[in-house]
């Protein structure tokens, strides 16, 4: 009867006037989100957690996708936290990651937290063999998952496919994020693991070098895989965002 | 530079443990329903207004849009208040009151607040029992994506018409998602078991007044009540009689939310 997944609904926790907007990623839900989420309430912070347009209900849904919608859905979230903190702080993984800098480069956010964030999907197959595949193929199955913290693999609510139509459509956001890369001038922190066989630690680099912003961050864990907000190296993660999001409140003031 | 049109962004007021969820209507934005919005935070609820899926950024969207991302949008609605409220109200305009109604015989709410809500877009609503036409505008919307018309509003308010933000042409495949959702909704009146308050202007000229008629036939529920307005068009929330449509709205909410513990 529902339409969304069980267990990928989005959520809100009021706080106080900074708001953490956290974004997931490509064929996944806000469940990805939702410890990070949890973490930084208990800090005091109103957080919300979105779910993406096409995402979290059918994998029909997602091949009617285009990119614009995921942005319009990211904008969505920003314009609701600006109801009541006066302060909004993205914070995304992967795809989630690639629509924090597309918001810095849109709105007046107090700084962001891109994870994981491809700058480029240079190891999966160019659009041409992509368009050509997708008249036979509607979706790619992702195969067993390969996160490394059993417990959070477990936990784990997403689609297990890809739709071969949205990669396409995550390809050219991809483009037109990389052309307002120099143009973000927000304070930002990335985050990547060394150990992402998804996408490679090279993709990190790529973006912190073109980054307009003055203030920028690198962290690098070791032991996850590609979603480091659920996998081995969580704490360390939602430990360097609460300290950086501290640091920024903290200069705001 | 941003997707959504300036003016057509959703909105998110918390406040205290009772939730309004406010729904806009058809090839609309959520400014329909901001002034509504503003008041019931006012009176001290929680108040969240999203923007449904291919509105409030380019028509084109709209040919995309199926009548379960609405639904969808309704349920990301009502996870997100529970992060604050107990207990939540329903509260849409014209397809968003269609929409309210429909979920809210899905979902568990305190009640459903329906305003200028369409029973059918046939000229006479008793030939909806032949059929849908919606599969026959699913083919002719690759032929004709658009109808360069607005729908029909009949403002009493002159100001309300010019700052409406809402698409000037009606999107056919768009459409076709509107009458089978109109379809879900006519098969969940039955099931709804939550108040139900109808508000209607008697001179609707988009969604005529027998449609509130039609629905009131078909509520089962215990507890239904239906406000005529006299000097107001479709547009319920931007025209003259809005406060009293609000005090409706408010004395509603009152009557059938459990006090706060």
């Amino acid at each position: 009867m529902k339409q969304t997944i069980p267990g990928g609904e989005p959520f809100f926790f009021p706080g106080n006037s900074l708001g953490c907007l956290l974004i997931h990623g490509f064929t996944s839900t806000p469940q990805e989100m939702r410890w990070m989420g949890e973490y930084l309430a208990a800090r005091g912070y109103t957080v919300l957690g979105m779910r993406l347009s096409g995402h979290a209900t059918t994998l029909d849904d997602l091949a009617r996708s285009k990119w614009t919608d995921w942005v319009a859905s990211a904008e969505d979230g920003y314009h609701m936290l600006s109801c009541t903190c006066s302060q909004v702080i993205p914070i995304g993984l992967s795809l989630g990651g690639a629509l924090t800098l597309m918001l810095a480069s849109r709105f007046p956010v107090t700084a962001l937290i891109a994870m994981s964030t491809p700058y480029d999907l240079s190891r999966i197959p160019n659009n041409a063999i992509l368009r050509a595949l997708s008249l036979v193929r509607k979706s790619i199955p992702k195969g067993p998952p390969d996160w490394r913290d059993p417990i959070a693999a477990d936990a784990r609510v997403q689609y297990d496919a890809y739709s071969t139509h949205a990669v396409i459509q995550l390809r050219a956001l991809l483009r037109e994020m990389r052309s307002y890369l120099s143009q973000i001038k927000a304070p930002a922190l990335l985050m990547h693991s060394r150990s992402d066989d998804f996408i490679t630690p090279h993709n990190m680099t790529a973006i912190y070098k073109r980054l307009g912003s003055k203030e920028k961050s690198t962290k690098w864990v070791e032991k996850s895989n590609h979603i480091i907000t659920c996998d081995c190296d969580r704490m360390e993660v939602f430990q360097e965002a609460a300290a950086f999001i501290h640091q920024i409140a903290g200069d705001k003031k | 530079m941003s997707q959504i049109l300036t003016g057509g962004e959703p909105f998110l007021f918390p406040g205290n443990g009772i939730g309004c969820l406010l729904i806009h209507g058809f090839g609309s934005s959520p400014q329909e329903m901001r002034w509504l919005g503003e008041c019931l935070s006012s009176a001290g609820y929680s108040v969240l207004c999203p923007r449904l899926f291919g509105h409030a950024t380019t028509i084109k969207d709209m040919k995309r849009s199926r009548w379960t991302d609405w639904i969808a949008e309704v349920e990301d609605g009502l996870s997100l208040l529970s992060g604050i409220c107990s207990q939540n109200f329903l509260i849409g305009l014209s397809m968003g009151a269609v929409i309210a109604l429909t979920a809210g015989a899905r979902y568990p709410v305190a009640g459903v607040v329906a305003m200028s809500t369409p029973y059918s877009l046939l000229p006479i609503p008793q030939l909806t029992k032949i059929g849908s036409l919606s599969w026959l505008l699913r083919p002719l919307s690759r032929l004709f994506h658009i109808i360069p018309t607005p729908l029909r509003m009949g403002y009493y308010n002159p100001r309300a018409a010019k700052e409406h933000l809402a698409y000037s042409a009606i999107s056919v495949r768009a459409f076709a998602e509107l009458i089978d959702l109109i379809a879900a909704m006519r098969q969940s009146l039955p099931e709804l078991s939550e108040p139900v308050l109808l508000i209607h202007s008697r001179h609707d000229l988009g969604v005529p007044a027998r449609n509130a008629e039609l629905i009131l036939h078909q509520l089962r529920t215990s507890d239904m009540q239906l406000l005529w307005l006299e000097n107001s068009g479709h547009v319920i929330p931007c025209e003259p009689e809005r406060e009293r449509a609000l005090q409706a709205i408010i004395d509603f909410i009152q009557h059938h939310s459990l006090a706060e513990t």
